[in-house]
C-alpha cells in the first residue's frame, strides 16, 4: 500500500509550480480581469507545448499519456496559481466527455488538438438554475439539428466547439456543435470570476454530431470531472491558506505578530485540517477512479468534491479575514482566490447537491424513492 | 498511489486473518457486539488473556524489534493488522497506553537489562503500565507540574499528586514526570522516572466520570522512594522524555473506540425498515453524508501518515489532525445516532435503545475524548505552531524560575 502520489506526478507538480511562478500566472489573471480578456493565451500555449494539457489522454490518442495522477497534480497547481486557463473546462471536462462517449472518429479528430492546446472545447450542460443530472433539459435535437439555450457556458467566447447536453427523443445525450456555425449566438455574461469567461449560447437549428452518452454513464462523467476538479479546488485552498499564514507571520499589532494570537491560530488550524481532509478524500477518489466503479466511485467522487469545496470555501474566506481591510481591496490577491473557489464550487453543481448525491450513494434507501 | 496490498502485504494480511479466525470471534457472529468503551473487571481479564495470545503469535507489537517479541514490521503492517482486527470482537482499551506509549518510551531511554526485565512482561500482558503526567495544576500546561522529586542517598523521594491517570488502579508500573529543580524555568527543571505502583506511600483513588466510567485516577505520592537507576534520561531532561511519550500518544489515541459512520448507516436502514423512509427527516441523510466525508478524510489521512512513516521519520505533528477530528466526529456521531431515534433517543437502556444504547453511551464519554491527550484547542495550537509555523503566544512564564511563576493560588 502506498497513499502518496507517484514520483513522476510529484516531479511534474514541482515543474508546473515553478513554471507558473516564473510566468507570474496570478499577475496575468489580474490582467485578464482588468482588460476584460477571456484567458491567459500565452500560458495556455506554453502548457500545450509542455504536454500538460494532454496528461489524461493516452499517447495512442494523441495525448502525452502522463496519467490521472499527473493530471490531478497539474489541476492542483493551476488552482494554486489561480491561473486563467480553461483547464477545468477543456482539458478535464471536454477531454473526459470525449474519452467516455466519443466515437473513434471524434476522438481522432479532437483529442490531438485538445492535447496541444490549439483546440479549446467547452461543455454546455447548464440551462440556467439547476445541478447536473437533475436538470430539466429543454435543448433538443431533431433530425441532427440542435435548438435551445445554454448558460452559463464556460470559455464559449473563444472555444472552437461545444459538447452540448440535449434531449434526443426521450433520452439525453451529448452533441458536438461548432460554435462558429450558422444559428449559434453567443453573448458574454458577467462572471463572478472575471478571469473565467462565461457565456450564454443559443442554438437555432444548428447541425450537430451525437456522442454516445446514456444516463448511467453520464453520472460517471460527472464523478470523474468532480475528482479532477477537486484538485484545482485544493490548490486554491492551499494557496489561500499559505497567503494567510504569511500575512499572519509578518503583520504586527499590539507589539506582536498577529499569528501569535490564538484566535487566528485556531482558525488557521481549522483551515489546515479541512485542507488535509480534502487532500485525503481526493487521493482516495483518484485511486477509486482507476480501480472501482458504480456506487463506490460516486461515493468517493462526491466525498472528494464536498471535502474540497469546503476547504476552498473556508480557506479563501478566512484568508480575507486574516488580511483584514487590505483583504477586501482590489489590489490584494485574496479576492481572486475567493472568486475562483466559489466558481469551482459551483462549476459542476453546488456542494449541497453533491452532499445529496453522496447520501444517495451511501444510504441504500433513497429518500426520493 | 496504490491502495492494494503488495504481495508481501497480502501475505501478511492473510496471516493476520488466519490468526484472528483461530483465536477471536467475528463481530457478526457475536450476539451483543456493542461492548462498553470502558472495561469492567471481566473485560480486563479478557484483555489480559487476549494480549498474551497476541504476544504468543507476535501480533502484540508488530513494529517492535524481533528480540523484544515484535516482528520488526513497518507501520503499514501495524495498520493492516488493525484493519483486520476491526472485524473481530476483541477487548480494547486496556493495553494501549502500555504498548503504545510507556514501553516505547522505556525503549528510547532505558538500558538493556531494564528492557529485559520489563518488555517481555508488558508485551505478554502480565504487567500494565500507566502514565503519570497530568496534575491538578498542570494538565494542559504540562510543564507546570509540581510533584517534587528530592535527592535521597542513591535515589529520590517523590511527593505530590497526579490526576487523570488512566488505569492507575490496575497498573503495575508507571511513568512519572517530576520537578527536580524549581529554581530554573519550568521546562528545564523536570526529570522522568518509572516506578512500581505498589511502592509504599502511593495512594490511588478512582474518579467517577460522567460516562459512568471510573478508569481515571488520582494518585497521591507521600515520600515515595525511587532508586536513581529508575531515572529515564538525564536530570532536568524530563521534558524531552515526556515529549517522546506524547508523540507516541498521538498515534495511539487517534483510533478512538466508539460508534462509526457505518453504524449510522446501519441505524438509518434499520429505521427505514421500522418507520418508513418518509418518517426520517431529510436533513438526517445529509448530516450522515457530512460525517462520512470527515470519516473518510481522517481515515485516509491516517494512511498517509503511515505511508510517510514507512518511508522515514517519527510521527510528525500532522498526526494531530486525526486526534482532533476523531474526537469531535465521535461526539457528533453519538449525538446524531441518538437523535435519529427521535424521542426514544432519550433512553440509554440497552434493552430498548437502538444499538443497545451505544450512541447514548458514547454521547457521555465523547466529551472526555475531546479533552484527553490534549484538548482540541491545545492541539490546534500545536498544528498552528509546529506545522504552519506561526509564532508562539508570548508567555508570562518564559525564562522565569518555576517558583516565581504566578499560579491560581499565588496571584
Amino acid at each position: 500500500m502506498n497513499f502518496e502520489f507517484s514520483d513522476e506526478a510529484i516531479a511534474v507538480r514541482d515543474m508546473v509550480r515553478k513554471m507558473l511562478t516564473e510566468e507570474d500566472a496570478i499577475g496575468r489573471t489580474r490582467d485578464v480581469a482588468l482588460t476584460n480578456g477571456t484567458h491567459d493565451r500565452k500560458l495556455w500555449e506554453l502548457m500545450g507545448e509542455l504536454g500538460l494539457l494532454g496528461a489524461a489522454i493516452p499517447e495512442s490518442l494523441g495525448g502525452s499519456g502522463m496519467g490521472a495522477e499527473t493530471c490531478c497534480m497539474i489541476a492542483q497547481e493551476i488552482g494554486r496559481a489561480c491561473a486563467s486557463v480553461p483547464y477545468q473546462t477543456s482539458a478535464i471536462m471536454a477531454v473526459q466527455a470525449l474519452l467516455l462517449f466519443g466515437t473513434e472518429e471524434q476522438k481522432a479528430k479532437f483529442l490531438p488538438g485538445l492535447s496541444s492546446g490549439e483546440l479549446v472545447l467547452t461543455v454546455a450542460h447548464a440551462e440556467g438554475a439547476g445541478n447536473p443530472d437533475r436538470m430539466n433539459i429543454a435543448a433538443q435535437v431533431v433530425d441532427g439539428r440542435l435548438t435551445g439555450t445554454k448558460w452559463p457556458v464556460a470559455e464559449a467566447e473563444y472555444a472552437k466547439s461545444a459538447i452540448v447536453l440535449a434531449r434526443d427523443g426521450d433520452d439525453v445525450n451529448f452533441f458536438l456543435a461548432d460554435l462558429s456555425a450558422p444559428g449559434v449566438e453567443r453573448s458574454r455574461l458577467k462572471s463572478l470570476d472575471p478571469a473565467k469567461n462565461m457565456m450564454r449560447v443559443s442554438f437555432t437549428d444548428v447541425r450537430v454530431q451525437p456522442l454516445q452518452a446514456d444516463p448511467e454513464s453520464l453520472a460517471k462523467f460527472y464523478d470523474i470531472a468532480a475528482i479532477f476538479t477537486a484538485f484545482e479546488q485544493i490548490g486554491c485552498a492551499e494557496a489561500s491558506l499559505s497567503m494567510a499564514i504569511d500575512y499572519a507571520k509578518n503583520r504586527y499589532a499590539f507589539g506582536r505578530a498577529i499569528g501569535s494570537f490564538q484566535a487566528l491560530k485556531q482558525k488557521l488550524a481549522d483551515c489546515y485540517i479541512a485542507l488535509e481532509l480534502a487532500r485525503s478524500n481526493a487521493y482516495s477518489a483518484t485511486w477509486t477512479l482507476e480501480n472501482r466503479d458504480g456506487r463506490e466511485l460516486t461515493a468517493a467522487a462526491a466525498a472528494a468534491r464536498v471535502s474540497a469545496s469546503h476547504a476552498a470555501d473556508i480557506c479563501s474566506k478566512e484568508n480575507i479575514q486574516v488580511h483584514g481591510g487590505i483583504g477586501v481591496t482590489w489590489e490584494s490577491q485574496c479576492h481572486f482566490y475567493l472568486r475562483r473557489a466559489q466558481m469551482l464550487n459551483l462549476a459542476l453543481g453546488a456542494p449541497t447537491f453533491w452532499l445529496d448525491r453522496l447520501s444517495g450513494a451511501i444510504l441504500h434507501t433513497d429518500h426520493r424513492g | 498511489m496504490d491502495f492494494e496490498d503488495t504481495p508481501e502485504e497480502r501475505a501478511f494480511r492473510k496471516e493476520c486473518r488466519t490468526f484472528l479466525d483461530v483465536h477471536a470471534t467475528r463481530l457478526e457472529d457475536v450476539q451483543v457486539r456493542y461492548t462498553r468503551a470502558y472495561p469492567t473487571d471481566e473485560m480486563i481479564a479478557r484483555a489480559r488473556s487476549w494480549q498474551a495470545v497476541k504476544a504468543e503469535h507476535r501480533f502484540a507489537a508488530i513494529t517492535w524489534p524481533e528480540k523484544w517479541g515484535g516482528r520488526g514490521g513497518k507501520p503499514i503492517h501495524q495498520l493492516i493488522y488493525r484493519q483486520e482486527e476491526r472485524d473481530y470482537d476483541v477487548p480494547r482499551g486496556v493495553y494501549e497506553l502500555t504498548m503504545g506509549m510507556c514501553l516505547p518510551t522505556l525503549m528510547a531511554y532505558a538500558d538493556e537489562a531494564t528492557l529485559q526485565r520489563y518488555l517481555p512482561a508488558g508485551i505478554s500482558g502480565q504487567e500494565i503500565w500507566c502514565q503519570l503526567f497530568s496534575e491538578p495544576g498542570g494538565g494542559t500546561d504540562l510543564a507546570g507540574l509540581r510533584t517534587k522529586a528530592t535527592r535521597q542517598r542513591d535515589g529520590w523521594l517523590i511527593k505530590g499528586q497526579k490526576i487523570w491517570t488512566s488505569r492507575a488502579n490496575i497498573a503495575d508500573f508507571g511513568l512519572i514526570l517530576t520537578r527536580t529543580d524549581p529554581k530554573v524555568p519550568k521546562h528545564r527543571g523536570l526529570t522522568a522516572f518509572y516506578l512500581d505502583m505498589r511502592s509504599p506511600g502511593i495512594t490511588i483513588r478512582t474518579i467517577q466520570q460522567i460516562s459512568g466510567d471510573h478508569s481515571f485516577c488520582e494518585v497521591f505520592f507521600d515520600d515515595v522512594y525511587v532508586p536513581d537507576t529508575q531515572r529515564l534520561g538525564e536530570v532536568g531532561e524530563g521534558w524531552r522524555v515526556g515529549m517522546t511519550t506524547l508523540m507516541h500518544e498521538r498515534l495511539a489515541l487517534s483510533d478512538i473506540v466508539g460508534p462509526h459512520v457505518e453504524d449510522l448507516l446501519d441505524t438509518y436502514e434499520e429505521l427505514v425498515e421500522m418507520l418508513g423512509a418518509d418518517q426520517i427527516p431529510g436533513s438526517v441523510r445529509n448530516t450522515i453524508a457530512e460525517l462520512y466525508v470527515r470519516a473518510q478524510g481522517v481515515k485516509f489521512t491516517e494512511y498517509r501518515v503511515m505511508t510517510s512513516l514507512s518511508r522515514n521519520a517519527t510521527p510528525g505533528p500532522e498526526a494531530t489532525i486525526c486526534k482532533i477530528v476523531n474526537a469531535i466526529k465521535l461526539q457528533e456521531i453519538a449525538t446524531l445516532g441518538a437523535e435519529m431515534a427521535g424521542m426514544a433517543g432519550m433512553i440509554s437502556d440497552p434493552d430498548f435503545a437502538l444499538k443497545s444504547g451505544w450512541f447514548q453511551e458514547a454521547f457521555m464519554y465523547a466529551p472526555g475524548k475531546r479533552v484527553a491527550g490534549g484538548t482540541d484547542e491545545i492541539l490546534r495550537n500545536v498544528i498552528a505552531e509546529r506545522v504552519l509555523g506561526l509564532p508562539p503566544e508570548p508567555r508570562l512564564d518564559k525564562g522565569i524560575p518555576f517558583d516565581e511563576v504566578r499560579t491560581s493560588t499565588s496571584r
